[in-house]
Order: structure tokens, then C-alpha cells, then sequence
């Protein structure tokens, strides 16, 4: 045995799927029972066309889904809570720029029970004025917090370049913004985008047989159509509003280290170009071992960590490089990040490189799909685009074909470091 | 309780002293290898803190045979991790079940020998720095731990953080140091590998015996652990920073990880703050509008450790209003009804969380690995029974007995300039 020789390895190309069963509730609602799993455990997830995206009123769609289980006409929100934590079972809400989502984890056991509160929970809120007061002064304190950490200045300024501040993806909420919303503005909201023409359903868990009729029964029949067309979607957005400015930079004397995000416009995933880019993503800051993470800290050690993302929303999306780093170095990291996509956009990989990270890839297709639950995160995350599994097989495949001049063709497309915006926050002095 | 709480597994023990233990899932088309050096913060020297933490680091800079660690694991299509706490250092790898001997492989040489590279040191040292910076001092509350572990220990290691005391500890660091740590610390007969997923355990085993059959055990530094006193008088400490709102803190010192006084404070704190019916939600938070938010925990520590109360005040009120509010809680549970229903729901909450908590290989590696390292992978098994036996009376007679005054240390944070 020598141990300076890897031992054998073999590319994983083919990914064992179990493929979920599409049905519909007697009112209509699209739902997806996902087989998985082996515990006597299930998650269902109720999933509404209730973003940011759709308010009118800045943080009416968060404190809508965040207020939904705050009060009933019979129950208050402590004693909702009180039920779903008597049950083990796990309730959590949340809000994004696209969707809004209700979802529990829970035991098999107690299903029926925990899905007739959730369903009452959803169908009959009550907004109480006392709870909101509660929620929008906890939230205002949390904000103040988040507006010390030089890593939320930079990700919202960011935002604002990127889609445009009076975009409705731009738009960023501010404390003073808190303040104006009302019971009333909740109430309008819930009833125009938390009905069953918004709403699609999943349910994950190892006996899918039992959980059609169960779900049919609190979100089928006890629902009535109220006239909206099935999986209603707003109209396209507007055109993105990119702002002219290429750089900005947020003076912030007493931090400690420089937040910085360096990125551009792109597309969601159904761009034809977006997952042979995720490859290329991958490559430069979307994995340990990626060009960034190798040079910024491996061998500077200028940061804790640095990383790329390629951001899919419903009808946009964009490509940003984030990290956190010593105060001194922020711009010689601003330049090594544009000497690494130079170097993508100029120099074919090399085949081992491209062998390590197909191999990497892979490997991370089959961990996102290993265990139920996160089989159903993989499919919450594709249905905004109306995609299922199947887009996994593709891009296993892709994985397995894309050539290194097919990634530096889409490097030269994409990341031209020239016209993408940089934004930095930390102890800079305002005459920048 | 149901059969479905318990977990098989498979044990095995080389002749170097190391421990296996494997727990076959053929659901998953993964391999987790998890190893655990029983080596953490309490074990450093006071004048060299923050070393385990930094020795981790180096874990990933390349061993005597295998220059560079992450590539060949992300060429075999695995992704790994790695933490440090005050009792011990995890390492943790999942790979396809076809590639798992490159696993074997890379842990094996790296427990071997490492290559000791003064670059990677030096480099890792500025890592860790922008570590220590971004989560500790670069966020409002971040510096919380750095005053009050020393406030509330005065001789236990215990009493500085994982990340090092201060910086200074971790820009001294020689390379001698780091070959010293290594060859005291990291031995077969210091770790246990535990792996869960697509594989047997006779095939683990062999492959165990072929990858880390050849490696020797070592002498392991004997650890020398200075117990806590017992704690005499109140103590109290404030400290001045910009942050947008006081906070406090409030620990009381526990029982250890194996005192039943563990579970019983376990509940007690999710009576205190899981969830959002939570005694202390409820009424601090949303009847009396005093916090913005708050929350109860223990440290989980395997010497004795510590009971934590800590919140954000909202917005006008004071620390000593705030801290009565505490208080009055505290008083409630000691004096006052807890509920059978109360004490079911916390219960319930815990066995959800331990099947939650075992569903996926990694989880499983790492959780079999953590309870092999307190004497016995068998109480993974156990837990939810002494969990479940935990009666209101004892929760009322621990409370009383933890919540004396003298038992308490509380830091403070002001804002005294203007906002």
C-alpha cells in the first residue's frame, strides 16, 4: 500500500430518482406527493404567489406570512403555537421577492390534527392589532442590529443597483417603512394572494397514499374556488431600472473588516445558458475549492470565506461575489476578483481542473436529493419555474458533456468584470 | 417509547486503540465518515488559547503523503467539514458510496502525519484572524462570550473561548507548537471514526484495518483539568459598546453532561424559550413588551456547564427592569403551577427533534461519534427514555437549587452615547 497513491475512482453520471405523483384538489389546487423516506415523518409545504414582488405597501407581503399565526377568531397565537409545539411539530413561515411559503414538519402520527390547525391557521387569520404592534417593534430592534453589520449595508445597496431602488425587486424596506402598516393592509393582502388560485401544495413523507385525502379534506373541499383562476400570476415585471453607478461605497469608521459584493444583472434558471454557468460558477467561487476561495483565502488569507452566487428569481436574476474582508485589502480583493474572471474569459480550464469539479458537481446533485427532506427542497426550488426533477437529470448530464471552450465562451459572455458593480462597506473613508 | 428512536450500529476496535462504529443505510447512495479527536479548547495551554481551533484549520493543509486535502475529496465528488468546541474537534466527510476509500485514505494519512508546512500556518493564521473578527468583533453583541465565559469561570478552561482569548494568542503560534499539539492530541487512540450510509460494517472494518491498522497509537498528554469552585457571591459586569439596544445576560454554573440535572435544565430551558408559546416569549416578549427578544439555553458542555438566560431589551426599557422580568419567571417556575401538559409539550418537542436530527448520514455519523466519545454510542438510544422521566417536581426542586443568587453572573450591555 503506498499512501501517496489516490485509491480508484469512479464519475458518478446517473442519479437514482424517485419521481413525485401530480394530483388535484377537488377545488383545483395543483399538489405534489413526494414518496420519500423511510421515518414516520412528513413536511408539507403550501407555497403562495405572495411575494414582495406583489405588495403594494413595503413589508406588507413579510409581516402578512409572518402575522398568519398570530390569532384566529377562536384561538390566540400563543395557543396556536402552543398546539403545533404540543404535537412536536415544527411550523415555519417565510417570504421572499416570488413566493411565500407556510410549511410544517411533523410526525406522521399526529398529521391529521396538526393539518386541521394549519388549516384553519391559513384560512382564517385574524390579524391582531396588539400582535402586530409586538412584531413590528421586534422587528424595527432586529433592523437596527442588521444596520450595524457591514454585511447587510453591502447586500442592500447591492440590491438597489442591481434591479433599480422603485423596482419591485429593488425595493429595500427601511425602519420608517415599518411603521405605516396596518391590520387592514395584512387583511387585504392575505385575501387577494393566500386563496387556492395562488396556491400550490407538497407533501413529503414515507406513506404518500395516506396524505391526498387528508390534505383534499382541509384544503379541498373545506375551500371553496372564490373566483380567481388557478395558480394566478401577476403580469411580467418592468424592466430592471440598473443603476448608472458602478461603484458605491459606505463609510462605516468604527467596523472592524469590509463587506464587499461585486456583481451584475443576469437571468433566472430557465435562461438556456443558466446551468451551463452554474458549472462555471462553480469554478470560480461556488465550492471550497473554488478559484476565489484558493487565492483570497487559502493563499492571502484576506478573509474567512469568499463566494459566488448565481441568484435565480422568478423573472430575473444576477450573478454576485461576496465576502468579508481585513480593512486594509478590500480593493486588492476587488482586483483579484476581476484578475480570476479574466482569467476564465482568457485561459481554457484544464482538464483536471474540469475533472475535479464534475466530479465535485456531482457529487453535490446527488446530496441535494439525499433524504427526503431535502428532495423537497429541491422541488419547492424548481417549481417557481414550473420545472421538476427531471431538470437534475439534465444537469447531471451537462455536468458530465460541457467542455472547457464551452466555458470560456460563457465567461466571456457573462463575467466581463468591466461593467459589473462593486460595492464596499467598512471603515473606508468617505472621500473614496 | 417506540422502536423507531433506536439506532443500530455496529462496533469495532483496531489494536491502535481506535474505536469504529458503523451504522448501514442503504437509502442513501452516500457514505458520512466522521472522526472525533477527543481534543477541545479546555485542553489548551492558557498562555497559547484558540490552538485546537487553529490546529483544525491546519488539519486541511496538506498531510506527510497527500499534499492538498480538499481536491482530491471534491475529484472523488465528497464535501467535508469541521468544528472545534471546548471538548472536542469533528472532522466530517460525505462521498459517494462508490468512491468511500478515498475517504479512508485522506482521514488516515491526516492522522498519520501531518506535512507541517510553515505557509500554511502562517496563512491560516491570518484566516483565523478574519475569523475571529468577523464573528466576534466585527457584530453588535459579537464580544458577548469574551467577557462572559470569563466572568463566569475563574480556573476551568472553560473560561476562554474557542476561538483564543485574544488575537495575540493565535499571531504567536510557532510551527513547534503545532507539531507538538499534533503528536499529544491526534492518535488513533484519541479518536473515533463512526460512518453511516451505503456501506457494511465488515467492509468499514476492513477498510479501517487496512488505511489505519498501520498507524500507532501515541501517548496522549494526560488532561489536567482544574474543577470550578463553587461559585460564592453575585457577580456582575457591564460593558459600554455602540449596539442599538442594552442587552443582558444571565448564566448560572450546572451540573456536567452526565448529572441528571442535565436533562431536567435541558427542559427547563425549553420551557424558558423554545418556540413561540415559550413562558418567556409569551410574557416578556409579547404581554410586557420588554424584550425584543430572548432566549434560554444550556451550554451542552461535557464538564459542569452553564444555564443561560440572555435578550435584547426593547426599545426605552432598562437592564434592571428587564432583569426582574427574568426574575419573575424564574420565581413562576419555582413557585408557581408547571403544568403536566406544559412539561408534555417540551418532551414531545425533544422526540420530534431527535428524529429530525437522525435523518441523514451525516447527522448520524456525527451524533453516533458524539455519544461514543461521552462512554457509550448506546446512549443515543437512551436519550428520549431519561428525556421522558423528567418529572415537574424535579424541575421546581433543579430551579430552586440553580437559580440562587450567588450562583449567577450577569453581564450587561449600555449604550451610554447618543443614538
Amino acid at each position: 500500500m503506498d499512501r501517496k497513491i489516490m485509491p480508484d475512482i469512479k464519475t458518478v453520471t446517473r442519479l437514482g430518482l424517485t419521481h413525485p405523483e401530480n394530483a388535484r384538489l377537488s377545488n383545483g389546487i395543483p399538489v405534489v406527493i413526494m414518496p420519500a423516506g423511510t421515518e414516520p415523518v412528513c413536511r408539507v409545504d403550501l407555497v403562495f404567489n405572495a411575494g414582495s414582488r406583489y405588495q403594494d405597501t413595503i413589508f406588507q407581503s413579510s409581516l402578512t406570512n409572518q402575522m398568519i399565526p398570530e390569532g384566529t377568531a377562536k384561538l390566540t397565537g400563543g395557543k396556536i403555537a402552543e398546539e403545533f409545539e404540543f404535537y412536536g411539530t415544527y411550523f415555519n413561515i417565510s417570504a421572499d421577492r416570488d413566493e411565500a411559503d407556510i410549511t410544517i414538519h411533523s410526525l406522521e402520527k399526529h398529521l391529521e390534527p396538526v393539518i386541521r390547525l394549519m388549516s384553519d391557521v391559513l384560512i382564517h387569520p385574524s390579524f391582531p392589532e396588539e400582535e402586530l404592534n409586538v412584531i413590528k417593534a421586534n422587528r424595527i430592534e432586529s433592523m437596527k442590529v442588521d444596520d450595524q453589520r457591514v454585511e447587510s449595508l453591502a447586500r442592500k445597496q447591492f440590491n438597489r443597483l442591481i434591479f433599480g431602488k422603485n423596482h419591485p425587486y429593488g425595493v429595500v424596506g427601511e425602519i420608517q417603512d415599518i411603521e405605516p402598516v396596518t391590520p387592514a393592509v395584512l387583511a387585504d393582502f392575505h385575501i387577494r394572494f393566500y386563496d387556492q388560485a395562488h396556491c400550490r401544495i407538497l407533501v413529503t413523507g414515507p406513506h404518500p397514499d395516506q396524505y391526498l385525502p387528508l390534505v383534499d379534506r382541509f384544503f379541498g373541499e373545506n375551500w371553496p374556488v372564490n373566483g380567481h383562476p388557478l395558480n394566478t400570476r401577476t403580469p411580467e415585471l418592468p424592466s430592471l431600472q440598473t443603476s448608472q453607478q458602478k461603484r458605491s461605497v459606505i463609510s462605516r469608521p468604527d467596523a472592524v473588516q469590509t463587506a464587499i459584493r461585486i456583481g451584475k444583472p443576469l437571468f433566472s434558471r430557465l435562461h438556456p445558458d443558466f446551468m451551463g454557468l452554474t458549472i462555471v460558477n462553480t469554478i470560480l467561487g461556488g465550492y471550497f475549492g473554488s478559484r476565489l476561495m484558493s487565492n483570497i483565502r487559502e493563499e492571502k488569507g484576506f478573509t474567512y470565506g469568499i463566494a459566488s452566487h448565481l441568484i435565480t428569481l422568478e423573472d430575473s436574476g444576477y450573478f454576485v461575489i461576496g465576502s468579508t474582508v481585513g480593512a486594509e485589502v478590500w480593493e486588492e480583493t476587488v482586483s483579484e476578483c476581476a484578475k480570476e474572471m479574466n482569467r476564465l474569459c482568457n485561459d481554457k480550464v484544464n482538464p483536471g481542473e474540469l475533472k475535479l469539479v464534475r466530479n465535485y458537481l456531482t457529487g453535490q446533485v446527488q446530496r441535494s436529493v439525499d433524504g427526503p427532506f431535502q428532495l423537497a427542497d429541491q422541488l419547492r426550488g424548481l417549481w417557481i419555474h414550473d420545472l421538476d426533477l427531471n431538470y437534475l437529470t439534465d444537469f447531471m448530464e451537462l455536468i458530465n458533456r460541457i467542455t472547457p471552450e464551452e466555458i470560456r465562451n460563457l465567461a466571456i459572455k457573462y463575467l466581463d468584470h468591466s461593467n459589473m458593480k462593486v460595492v464596499a462597506a467598512g471603515p473606508i473613508k468617505s472621500s473614496d | 417509547m417506540s422502536s423507531k428512536n433506536k439506532m443500530e450500529y455496529t462496533k469495532h476496535r483496531l489494536h491502535n486503540g481506535l474505536r469504529i462504529i458503523v451504522n448501514s443505510d442503504y437509502s442513501s447512495p452516500m457514505v458520512a465518515i466522521n472522526i472525533l479527536y477527543d481534543i477541545g479548547a479546555r485542553d489548551e495551554d492558557p498562555g497559547l488559547t484558540g490552538f485546537a481551533h487553529l490546529f483544525e484549520h491546519l488539519m486541511f493543509g496538506g498531510s506527510v503523503n497527500i499534499p492538498d486535502y480538499d481536491s482530491p475529496l471534491q475529484l472523488a465528488g465528497g464535501e467535508n467539514n469541521a468544528f472545534t468546541n471546548n471538548d472536542y474537534t469533528d472532522y466530517h466527510l460525505t462521498i459517494p458510496y462508490q468512491n468511500q476509500e478515498t475517504g479512508f485514505w485522506l482521514e488516515s494519512d491526516r492522522m498519520n502525519e501531518l506535512a507541517f508546512s510553515q505557509d500554511s500556518l502562517d496563512v491560516q493564521k491570518k484566516v483565523v484572524i478574519e475569523e475571529y473578527r468577523q464573528r466576534y468583533l466585527n457584530q453588535p453583541y459579537g464580544d458577548a462570550w469574551l467577557f462572559l465565559k470569563p466572568l463566569a469561570y475563574k480556573v476551568h478552561p472553560y473560561l476562554w473561548p474557542t476561538i483564543g482569548k485574544e488575537i495575540r494568542h493565535i499571531e504567536e503560534a510557532r510551527l513547534e507548537d503545532v507539531k507538538n499539539f499534533f503528536f499529544i492530541h491526534y492518535a488513533p487512540n484519541n479518536a473515533i471514526l463512526t460512518l453511516s450510509g451505503s456501506i457494511k460494517p465488515d467492509e468499514a472494518f476492513t477498510m479501517a484495518e487496512k488505511w489505519f491498522g498501520p498507524i500507532s497509537s501515541r501517548k496522549i498528554k494526560p488532561r489536567n483539568i482544574t474543577a470550578e469552585p463553587v461559585q460564592t457571591e453575585y457577580r456582575y459586569q457591564e460593558v459600554e459598546r455602540p449596539v442599538p439596544s442594552p442587552a443582558v445576560y444571565l448564566v448560572w454554573h450546572m451540573g456536567d453532561r452526565f448529572s441528571r440535572e442535565y436533562y431536567v435544565l435541558d427542559l427547563l430551558s425549553d420551557i424558558f424559550s423554545n418556540g413561540m408559546s415559550a413562558r418567556l416569549f409569551l410574557r416578556v416578549v409579547k404581554d410586557q413588551k420588554l424584550f425584543s427578544d430572548i432566549d434560554a439555553y444550556i451550554t451542552g458542555d461535557r464538564d459542569p456547564g452553564l444555564f443561560v438566560i440572555s435578550g435584547r431589551l426593547a426599545n426605552g426599557i432598562s437592564p434592571e427592569s428587564g432583569i426582574k422580568a427574568i426574575r419573575e419567571e424564574i420565581s413562576r417556575i419555582i413557585d408557581g403551577p408547571v403544568e403536566e401538559r406544559e412539561l408534555n409539550k417540551v418532551k414531545n418537542r425533544a422526540e420530534s427533534q431527535f428524529l429530525f436530527s437522525n435523518m441523514n448520514v451525516q447527522n448520524k455519523a456525527m451524533n453516533l461519534a458524539y455519544f461514543e466519545w461521552l462512554g457509550d454510542a448506546g446512549m443515543i438510544s437512551r436519550e428520549l427514555e431519561l428525556i421522558r422521566s423528567v418529572t415537574v417536581a424535579e424541575i421546581k426542586e433543579t430551579a430552586r437549587n440553580l437559580f440562587r443568587e450567588s450562583n449567577c453572573s450577569c453581564l450587561v450591555y449600555v449604550n451610554k452615547g447618543e443614538k
